[in-house]
């Protein structure tokens, strides 16, 4: 017969109600532990970091808490003069780390505090003939980067500086038979190129070019008996792939496909009641990564006590509309 | 952090573990803070074995290499090249799944002086043994693949032997739908699969599958591929059969357009317009039976129809087997929409109890099937000349279960539509009914108007038993220059007493009807 199904079993004593103030603490604490192993070994992804963290506060309510001049200072020094910007001082320039510097700013308002003109140049550089775009100089290839340039020139007002029909049709290139997208053409479907490439025709108002009904079905096979959501057919479930599904499905219109109680069950499981923050599965060790996803797709899901995100580009909904940026949903 | 469980310690060992972290961040720090003066590959290499995922480090690495192609022999360059090679296999051991990594082994292929393409391609086949799911080593698969020029059909032979060892394997499947079209191209649809491989191998195995195996989400999907259109096109316009479009005036012409897929016509639609007449016409597709579902020739035919005798019988076993039943859906939804609608609405029924996470999934495509059927109805009734009859224009879907009503676009000449008794839960997409004058709406589960702003010929709505709780929610009306009556009646917006007033002042020249006559 076919394989087992790979799924997890809901321990009973698992978190059944949101604790919002234990995750804001979790998470305003986290910078305060700077020569931890766990700090420094993710230096890579510090920029990142700091966006899941102050994204997850301002979600919460509670980005006061969190030292803005301190921010927006390591912010600065980690752009280049190419203009790009380092996951952290020291390190090379990235359109990862670009990306989550850019939100940073704008969950700030604070753009006007670097040099934006040389991240327009910067990330226009990166663009390739057949409209992909490199990470770096480095070039490496991937949909993630045509979502990260996009989203960042967006956020910049400046998108028409990219050639945005080739860039969408590289992106449309990745599409599978199953209707969702992987890394590069030929690549297999995973939820997180899905995001990252339906993000990304969001941004640009090219949606037509997705099959809504056949995406949206895969989308919604993602759910398990548990719950929970996982990335491709035959893996675990895991709360970041909540959001990664979650918000295709509602930028396509599709979100009621999934079991929405069962989802929100699942993502309360995965809270650690002692340390606040999410962890991907119950039990595991949190991180501001899950943190934030997890926030982030119960407030997709309508819990009223998280500020409402936008789907697009996991930042406030508040946020996105003062700054004026427009996003196409179905 | 994926997959790290938590577990809970003495305080020992939390002091022991400790210590252990600390003595591996003395060499972190040491290490990232001599790397960027000193060219030490080996002790940059310690950091990136624990953490691959430092792309800093990989692009130092890259630098050393591009300085060292400059000094070194080309002997001395291709050994150093191989012992890259060789740190990076211990790398991926360890971590097989780090974009880095795999990204740079791409760089070390492409910049060493002699690449040994077989030698890594046997490398994949380790890895995917190890794991044959892992997304990364199929991408550095298929980059190899185009490095060292390896046939498809060598390539197709893997996929089939990575299946028969392990059935369910996605990522093989995936793999083989990319090369089926390379194999056996179908010239009349990019990215198509010739009708004659799928029949004869490809789709038979699939179905033939099911019936052995217990059938999931992959085997539905590669049957689907033979199903779908191709996405880029051209239109062509004709007039009278000549491509000049300028429409004659006081004579009848007939107008054509075709649909053309690379040099091949995938669909076609005319309008006949007579002497003097103003009217709206729909434009009906020629040839095809429905316009949602594709010509299937004879040989196609009879294997879809074996191929659904094979799933019906799977199903009479496994009865709660949600795959044959969808899959069975499908079949009769490619087959014949119109002859099997009864069975498709059955087992739909069927599915919405077998897989209650999806039901919603499972609604909206029974409603997507049903809004298809009356506008195959339509267009049959317009190919018999009954276009500017008033049953053509009137739609009745009421008490249908309809969740939502797909292809708006297509009922743009629709003036009257019920679709009371229904669980429509919006009516964001209502704004293609430019025709419409009447629009029942009585009981569903409408929240809001937004949808049906500037409706041009819009009179009558009913809206009685919906869950409109506010005025703001029907302020898309006040663009509605030809509103004449609103029944609100049974929403929550009229249960606050100045509500009602709110209402009248912003539809001043509306009757609103608030309470049934009973």
């Amino acid at each position: 017969m076919g394989t087992p199904v790979k799924d997890i079993v809901i321990p009973s004593n698992a978190p059944k109600s949101l604790m919002l103030q234990k995750h804001a603490d979790y998470i305003a604490a986290y910078g305060d532990k700077k020569d931890d192993y766990e700090y420094v070994m993710t230096e890579f992804l510090r920029m990142n970091g700091m966006y899941w963290g102050l994204t997850s506060m301002a979600l919460a309510g509670q980005l006061d808490r969190m030292d803005k001049s301190e921010v927006i200072e390591f912010v600065q020094s980690c752009q280049h003069e190419c203009g790009g910007f380092s996951c952290s001082i020291g390190h090379d320039p990235h359109l990862l780390s670009t990306l989550s510097a850019v939100q940073i700013l704008t969950l700030y308002d604070a753009l006007d505090k670097v040099d934006t003109e040389a991240v327009v140049k910067w990330v226009k550089s990166l663009q390739q003939a057949d409209g992909s775009f490199y990470g770096d100089k480095w070039g490496e290839v991937d949909t993630r980067f045509s979502f990260c340039a996009v989203a960042c020139l967006a956020l910049l007002h400046r998108l028409e500086e990219l050639d945005v029909d080739k860039a969408v049709e590289f992106v449309v290139s990745c599409m599978n038979f199953d209707g969702a997208f992987g890394c590069r053409p030929g690549s297999e479907s995973h939820s997180g190129q899905v995001y990252c490439c339906v993000g990304m025709l969001s941004v640009t108002g090219h949606l037509h070019h997705i099959n809504a009904d056949q995406l949206g079905w895969w989308l919604c096979e993602r759910q398990l008996a548990s719950g929970g959501l996982n990335g491709r057919p035959e893996k675990l479930p895991d709360v970041c792939y909540s959001w990664w599904v979650l918000a295709s499905l509602k930028i396509i219109d599709r979100l009621h496909w999934v079991d929405k109680d069962k989802l929100v069950q699942f993502i309360l499981a995965c809270q650690d009641d002692e340390t606040g923050g999410f962890a991907d599965r119950p039990g595991d060790m949190v991180d501001p990564f899950h943190t934030l996803f997890g926030l982030a797709a119960l407030s997709l899901l309508g819990d009223a006590t998280i500020k409402p995100v936008n789907p697009v580009l996991c930042m406030p909904e508040e946020v996105i509309r003062k700054a004026g940026i427009k996003l196409q949903l179905l | 952090m994926h997959g790290r469980l938590k577990v809970k310690s003495t305080a020992e060992q939390q002091e022991a573990k400790r210590k252990e972290r600390e003595k591996k961040l003395q060499l972190y720090n040491g290490a990232t803070s001599k790397i960027f003066s000193k060219e030490l590959l080996h002790l940059c290499g310690e950091v990136l074995a624990v953490n691959p995922d430092f792309y800093t480090l990989w692009n130092f690495r890259k630098e050393v290499f591009l300085q060292l192609q400059k000094s070194k022999s080309p002997k001395e360059l291709q050994n150093l090249f191989i012992s890259e090679l060789f740190f990076l296999e211990s790398c991926l051991k360890m971590n097989p799944k780090s974009y880095g990594t795999w990204h740079h082994r791409c760089f070390i292929m492409d910049t060493m002086p002699e690449p040994d393409w077989v030698r890594e391609l046997e490398l994949c086949n380790q890895f995917l043994k190890y794991d044959e799911r892992n997304f990364h080593c199929w991408d550095y698969r298929r980059f190899i693949v185009k490095r060292a020029n390896i046939s498809p059909e060598a390539e197709l032979e893997f996929s089939m032997s990575k299946i028969s060892n392990n059935f369910s394997n996605y990522s093989s499947w995936h793999y083989r739908s990319k090369l089926l079209p390379v194999i056996y191209p179908d010239q009349t649809q990019p990215m198509g699969v010739s009708e004659e491989a799928l029949l004869k191998g490809e789709t038979k195995q699939a179905i033939d599958s099911i019936s052995v195996f217990q059938a999931d989400q992959r085997v539905t999907v590669s049957f689907l591929q033979h199903i779908q259109v191709g996405k880029t096109a051209n239109i062509v316009l004709e007039c009278d059969g000549t491509k000049d479009v300028n429409l004659p005036t006081g004579v009848e012409f007939t107008l054509a357009v075709r649909l053309i897929i690379s040099d091949a016509e995938v669909c076609s639609a005319r309008l006949h317009i007579p002497v003097g007449d103003n009217t709206s016409k729909r434009w009906v597709p020629s040839g095809a039976a429905s316009r949602f579902s594709q010509e299937l020739s004879a040989v196609k035919t009879e294997t879809l129809q074996q191929e659904l005798e094979s799933v019906t019988q799977l199903m009479e076993v496994e009865t709660d087997n949600k795959w044959a039943v969808l899959t069975a859906v499908l079949l009769m939804k490619a087959l014949d929409p119109n002859k099997n609608r009864v069975e498709i609405m059955q087992n739909l029924h069927k599915l919405e109890a077998l897989d209650i996470k999806r039901t919603e999934y499972y609604r909206d495509l029974r409603s997507k099937f049903l809004v298809e059927a009356v506008i195959d109805a339509m267009d049959q009734k317009a190919n018999q000349g009954e276009a500017s009859s008033e049953t053509s224009s009137a739609l009745n879907l009421s008490a249908r279960d309809l969740t939502k009503l797909y292809h708006p676009e297509l009922l743009t000449l629709v003036t009257s539509a019920d679709l009371s008794n229904n669980r429509l839960r919006d009516v964001r997409h209502f704004s293609f009914l430019q025709s419409i004058r009447e629009l029942r709406l009585s009981d569903n589960c409408v929240k809001s108007c937004q949808g049906l702003e500037h409706l041009p010929h819009l009179e009558r709505v009913f809206l009685d038993n919906n869950q409109l709780s506010s005025p703001e929610s029907l302020s898309a009306l006040v663009t509605c220059p030809h509103l004449k009556l609103l029944d609100l009646s049974g929403n929550p917006v009229l249960d606050h007493s100045t509500a009602l007033e709110g209402i009248k002042e912003m539809l001043p020249d509306v009757e609103i009807i608030t309470q049934h006559t009973s």
